[in-house]
């Protein structure tokens, strides 16, 4: 297995990692770097566990070279600061169960805010489409983001 | 009543530990599974205590430090651990005030408590629930709670106490960082049954595995080249035997062509009475747990050969039992911790996972393995949930009304749990020896509210009813427990039934049911749901937009709850509102209980519209998303949820209370916008389309 340097630029830092070439995104993330907010779900991008921001983007890095990703902006949800407006919504609104998938959830959630401040119902199930939750939370999650206080 | 949860763990000294000053350790059987029953536990204490819950620590789910309080399961968790624990609360508190009224002469009722210390006149500084604990302990027996007057009022709900390090990415299973790890995956045979080849590893390949039986796993002391090597040696491996599944074994309706042992509930009326006799039969798929996380354990063995695992697990004491059976070694050599996973509804992986990490592990003494499943493996080797057939049949009056009712349930077991068998319980074992042949099915007794026969006896007021369940064993299929076992079935199928019987009579399917029911709190459920979805408003049946109402309380015994649907159905089933109305007894977490019947209920639309577990290249579980599809948040009804003011001191369980209902409204409103019956499960696009056909 043929080890590469990476030049990553995560939640603002500028990291070097050493990672095999084909490494992904979250592997590195999670394996490499420990930052452990980033979720393994399936590793198909289907559930939207592992959704990072790319320059702003929501995209999966489950499935995803981590090689695709250096000299641009990685954000995960490791580097939000606990009184993010977000994160104050969703713990208001209790809108987790298991809480599993909602990392991911958060940083769609994150690029639909930038947009949007105040995304009515249906631009945040589309914005949320590519996520699955199990437990059922849809609705409060889908409530909390509604109603995030502009910080 | 007692808590069953006191026989085991009898002693406030089993719940409370009072030995660092200022804070309360609670201990707890029940575990974390994302349903925020330590924050209710934390709750309960903090009122009884009178200590702030920020002070209340909470131990739960350790092997030889809980109560043994038997598995997270069943809606039972508040009914059972928060009644026992407050109960210890309670008696804790009244034995250290007549302690402290006697020494100093006192009436108890002078004896004030503000944060754990005692006041009132003439009492010395200091004198505080630690300091007397320290005196005599807490190794007195856990006596009577107290009288408590009922409020659920919603401004007393603790947040959750774990959210906050989840929500930003912390907190779960799978970021537990240990030194010195070794990370292991196991290859999987392609079905049940299977024994492995292993004529294609090379040496070096074999220095990377452990070999038992046909249980093969490929270890390394880095995630990405564990996951790189597993996928290369996995196809070096050849399988032969086991059980091949086939696409019509997965068919409910093939269920009644396997043997099967009976199991009956109720009377067969002797004399059947005279009138018009109605059949129908109403079928459900094999469904998957779906965890959107995948299961993980951590194991690791001593040169003395003992076994300490971190799971996930619903029952850590049954899991302790399933690994010393395995081992063959006592039940004190293997300690086991339960850490918090993604979602779990049931017997899915995590025993599992914990018995392939253990087995790993006793091949290097004194390191910890790690194992956490593929998505193939989450979707396809963990337990699935039966598949089952009702056929119902009722005698009617001349006014139509049910006179007699029978179900005649067909299932496969939904208990295979650790502890259910006294071996072959975890997949390590299965896999290791090759076994096709599982465990004996077994039904769960009426004491647990049964399984595949779970609310088959409706709650309407017929004369004469009976149920029987053909319990069989399709091989090749290794079924367990998931939300609500039988329940989800048995009151769709009830609930459909009653809706066509109701149809018949000409009569508003609320009103048929409300003439039927003779409890007061089961008529108030419905009457309130149907006022807040304005059910008097129902349009006009059979033009693709419907309504639909159902009720039902599960088990016969926890919590009432009646469900009004809405839906609109043009090629698919569109669920576009879901009305509630739950009476759960006394509350004690009024948000968390909300959040466990609106998860329910979304969980139930999603089995009622989505689910079906298929073969994919007709002869493999489905091992990727794509071929098990849930529903996703485009498809998420509004949901509308009412708890009513309690009236029973008793808390009653509502973990799983919304599953039945919600599907079975589901399954009336489609017929209504329809005018055609679907009694087959799931409502999906295709039998939409064939439906319409028909019509």
């Amino acid at each position: 297995m043929t080890e590469v340097d990476l030049h990553l630029r995560i939640n603002g830092n500028p990291v070097n990692v050493r990672a095999p070439e084909d490494a992904m995104l979250l592997e590195v993330l999670r394996e490499r770097l420990h930052l452990p907010g980033t979720r393994f779900g399936c590793g198909q991008e289907k559930c939207g566990a592992c959704m990072v921001l790319i320059d702003g983007k929501p995209e999966f890095s489950c499935a995803r070279a981590a090689s695709t990703a250096t000299d641009r902006d990685i954000e995960t949800v490791d580097g939000l600061p606990k009184d993010d407006p977000l994160l104050v919504s969703l713990l208001k609104h209790q809108a987790a169960q298991c809480a599993f998938c909602l990392p991911g959830i958060i940083m769609s959630a994150k690029a639909l805010l930038k947009r949007s401040s105040r995304p009515d119902r249906s631009e945040v199930l589309s914005a949320l489409e590519p996520h699955l939750c199990r437990c059922g939370a849809h609705q409060r999650i889908v409530k909390a983001i509604m109603s995030v206080e502009a910080s | 009543m007692k808590s069953p949860s006191l026989a085991a763990a009898p002693l406030v000294a089993d719940w409370l530990d009072l030995s660092e000053a200022g804070t309360v350790s609670i201990r707890t059987g029940k575990v974390e599974l994302g349903q925020g029953v330590l924050t209710a536990l934390v709750q309960v204490a903090s009122r009884s205590l009178g200590i702030d819950p920020s002070r209340i620590k909470v131990v739960s789910g350790i092997t030889g430090a809980t109560p043994n309080e038997g598995y997270t399961a069943g809606s039972l968790s508040i009914p059972h651990s928060a009644t026992a624990l407050e109960a210890a609360c309670d008696t804790c508190i009244s034995v250290f005030r007549a302690d402290v009224a006697k020494r100093f002469g006192l009436d108890p009722d002078a004896v004030g408590l503000i944060n754990g210390t005692f006041n009132g006149p003439d009492l010395p500084d200091g004198l505080s629930i630690w300091s007397i604990a320290a005196d005599i302990g807490l190794g007195f027996e856990v006596g009577d709670a107290f009288d408590r007057p009922l409020e659920n009022r919603p401004g007393a709900s603790l947040p959750r106490i774990d959210l906050p390090l989840k929500i930003a990415g912390g907190g779960m299973i799978q970021d537990i960082a240990v030194d010195d790890v070794l990370h292991a995956r196991v290859l999987r045979p392609p079905r049940l049954g299977a024994r492995v080849n292993t004529d294609g590893l090379s040496e070096s390949d074999r220095a990377d595995c452990v070999i038992e039986g046909s249980f093969v796993a490929v270890v390394d002391d880095d995630f990405l080249a564990l996951a790189r090597k597993a996928e290369r040696l996995a196809n070096r491996l050849t399988w032969s035997g086991g059980i091949e599944l086939t696409s019509d074994m997965l068919r409910p309706e093939t269920l009644r062509n396997f043997p099967h042992k009976l199991v009956e509930v109720g009377e067969e009326a002797a004399d059947a009475p005279a009138g018009e006799e109605v059949t129908a039969v109403y079928r459900r798929p094999y469904l998957m747990h779906a965890s959107i996380g995948c299961v993980t354990a951590l194991a690791r063995w001593t040169d003395e050969g003992n076994l300490a695992v971190i799971s996930q697990t619903q029952g850590p004491y049954q899991l302790r039992s399933a690994l010393a059976a395995l081992f063959e070694i006592e039940e004190s050599a293997v300690d086991v911790t339960h850490a918090p996973g993604a979602g779990c509804y049931g017997h899915n992986g995590a025993d599992d996972v914990a018995g392939d990490a253990a087995l790993i592990a006793r091949h290097f003494p004194g390191r910890t393995v790690r194992v956490s499943w593929s998505r193939a493996e989450e979707l396809a080797s963990a337990p699935l949930s039966s598949a089952g057939e009702v056929e119902i049949s009722a005698k009617l009056d001349p006014n139509g009304r049910p006179m007699a009712m029978s179900l005649d349930i067909v299932s496969a077991t939904h208990a295979r749990r650790p502890g259910t068998a006294p071996s072959g319980t975890l997949l390590a074992e299965l896999q290791k020896d090759a076994v096709s042949q599982l465990s004996e099915p077994i039904e769960l007794p009426a004491l647990h509210g049964f399984g595949g026969l779970r609310n088959a006896m409706s709650p309407y007021a017929i004369p004469a009813q009976y149920a029987k369940l053909r319990l069989v064993d399709p091989p090749g299929l290794r079924t367990s427990a998931m939300r609500g076992l039988g329940t989800h079935l048995n009151v769709f199928a009830i609930e459909s039934f009653i809706d066509e019987l109701a149809a018949r009579a000409g009569t508003d399917p609320l009103s048929y049911r409300l003439e039927l029911l003779e409890d007061p709190r089961a008529r108030h459920v419905l009457s309130r749901v149907a006022e807040t979805a304005a059910w008097a408003n129902r349009p006009e049946g059979g033009t693709g937009e419907g309504w639909g109402i159902a009720y039902s309380r599960y088990k016969g015994r926890a919590a009432y709850v009646a469900t009004v649907a809405q839906v609109t159905v043009d090629e698919a089933v569109r669920v576009d509102r879901i009305w509630s109305c739950a009476d759960a007894g006394r509350v004690i977490n009024m948000d968390g209980l909300r959040n466990q019947i609106e998860g329910g209920i979304v969980q139930s639309a999603s089995w009622a519209l989505f689910e079906e577990v298929r073969l994919t290249d007709e002869r493999t579980l489905p091992q990727a998303w794509d071929d098990y599809p849930i529903l996703r948040f485009s498809d998420l009804p509004e949901i509308s949820l009412e708890i009513l003011e309690a009236t029973d001191p008793l808390p009653l369980g509502a973990g799983e209370v919304a599953v039945g209902p919600t599907t079975a409204a589901i399954s009336n409103a489609v017929a209504h916008a329809l005018g055609v019956r679907l009694r087959s499960l799931p409502f999906s696009r295709d039998k939409i389309m064939t439906a319409l056909l028909q019509v």
